[in-house]
């Protein structure tokens, strides 16, 4: 199979489509650990062709057309330079930013909305990237039936995160995620519930 | 007096309680301000919330968010600069998920807002930027 002349290689059939009606099953997936361990490895090796093409990017999924991949680095092309306009220090409580840490903040934006392309949501959320307090960066999905945030401090190891559904229910959702092989399964529950 | 005691210039003024029903009043620098809301508003930005200095010169050694308590403080002096914007946020709602005190140093009006704005905890901020309303606009922020 292939697209625009790119193989698309064959594993998108190790995921189970996640169930429309019920995201949350999918977390009671038995093989849901291994297909994102999986998937985080074919994002390591996406990045190491970043400066590629955007048709290479079809190789690692296939749900998604080259305009979504378009639109999305726009996107990040966009909250990047926003970012890296900002002073690296402020003296008047102003808006600070580590390129460092805006690139690790953007590659994490990429492997989640890789991940729900991948579970065929076309139209997954594509969250803000902003900037934190003291240098850190904030990934933001904000809509009216969810809210989540993923702070991404300067050199961290980890990222912290909050989820919760505005108040609709008490769901709500924090913990830390390996900054080397985020596993956001419990941040999806909120964002591919969102039916907007 | 001690060393440590001599470090503040002026006496301390006593901690009062704040009923529920006051505002706090806080500054959000015009460059954290990105985005709009639904209705086409600037939206108040999490990341603006942050403790300050922990090293900040303060007889309240605990850091938290300075705030202005609008007892003591109109929004026009809070503001300070026209590069701040000012939120203001009712007491008895901050109270429901964190700490709120008195802490009047360097002036009668100042407040803490306790609670670990830092990494660990995106939700207190969150919850800070839903409970905050603009009262007061600065300069153009760099919205697109």
């Amino acid at each position: 199979m292939s697209v625009d002349g790119v193989s698309i290689i064959g594993y998108q059939e190790r995921l189970r489509p996640i169930p429309a009606d019920n995201p949350w099953e999918q977390l009671k997936h038995e093989r849901l650990e291994d297909s994102v361990q999986w998937e985080n490895k074919a994002f390591r090796r996406r990045e190491d062709i970043e400066n590629t093409s955007l048709s290479l990017r079809v190789l690692v999924k296939g749900a998604a057309k080259k305009s979504d991949y378009r639109q999305l680095e726009s996107k990040l092309t966009m909250y990047r330079s926003e970012l890296d306009a900002l002073p690296k220090q402020s003296d008047d409580g102003g808006a600070t930013s580590d390129p460092a840490t805006v690139n690790a903040a953007i590659n994490f934006v990429r492997h989640c909305v890789h991940l729900m392309w991948a579970r065929g949501h076309q139209d997954a959320p594509v969250p803000r990237v902003r900037p934190g307090p003291d240098g850190s960066v904030d990934v933001h999905w904000k809509s009216p039936k969810f809210e989540a945030l993923v702070n991404i401090q300067p050199g961290a190891s980890h990222y912290d995160f909050y989820c919760d559904d505005v108040g609709r229910t008490q769901n709500c959702v924090s913990g830390r995620l390996d900054a080397t092989q985020p596993n956001i399964e419990s941040i999806l529950g909120f964002l591919l519930n969102d039916d907007r | 007096m001690t060393d440590e005691a001599n470090q503040y210039a002026q006496p301390l003024i006593p901690p009062e309680e704040i009923p529920d029903e006051d505002d706090l009043y806080y500054r959000i620098h015009v460059s954290f301000i990105l985005d709009r809301d639904e209705a086409g508003e600037a939206e108040v930005p999490p990341g603006a919330f942050r403790d300050r200095d922990p090293d900040a010169l303060t007889p309240f050694r605990r850091p938290g968010t300075s705030t202005n308590w609008s007892k003591y403080s109109c929004p026009k002096s809070a503001q300070k600069e026209t590069k701040n914007w000012l939120v203001a946020m009712r007491v008895g709602n901050l109270r429901v998920h964190c700490e709120v005190a008195h802490t009047p140093y360097p002036t009668r009006c100042h407040c803490d807002v306790y609670g670990d704005k830092k990494a660990g905890n995106p939700k207190l901020r969150v919850h800070l930027a839903r409970l905050s309303r603009w009262v007061l606009k600065g300069e153009a922020p760099n919205i697109s």
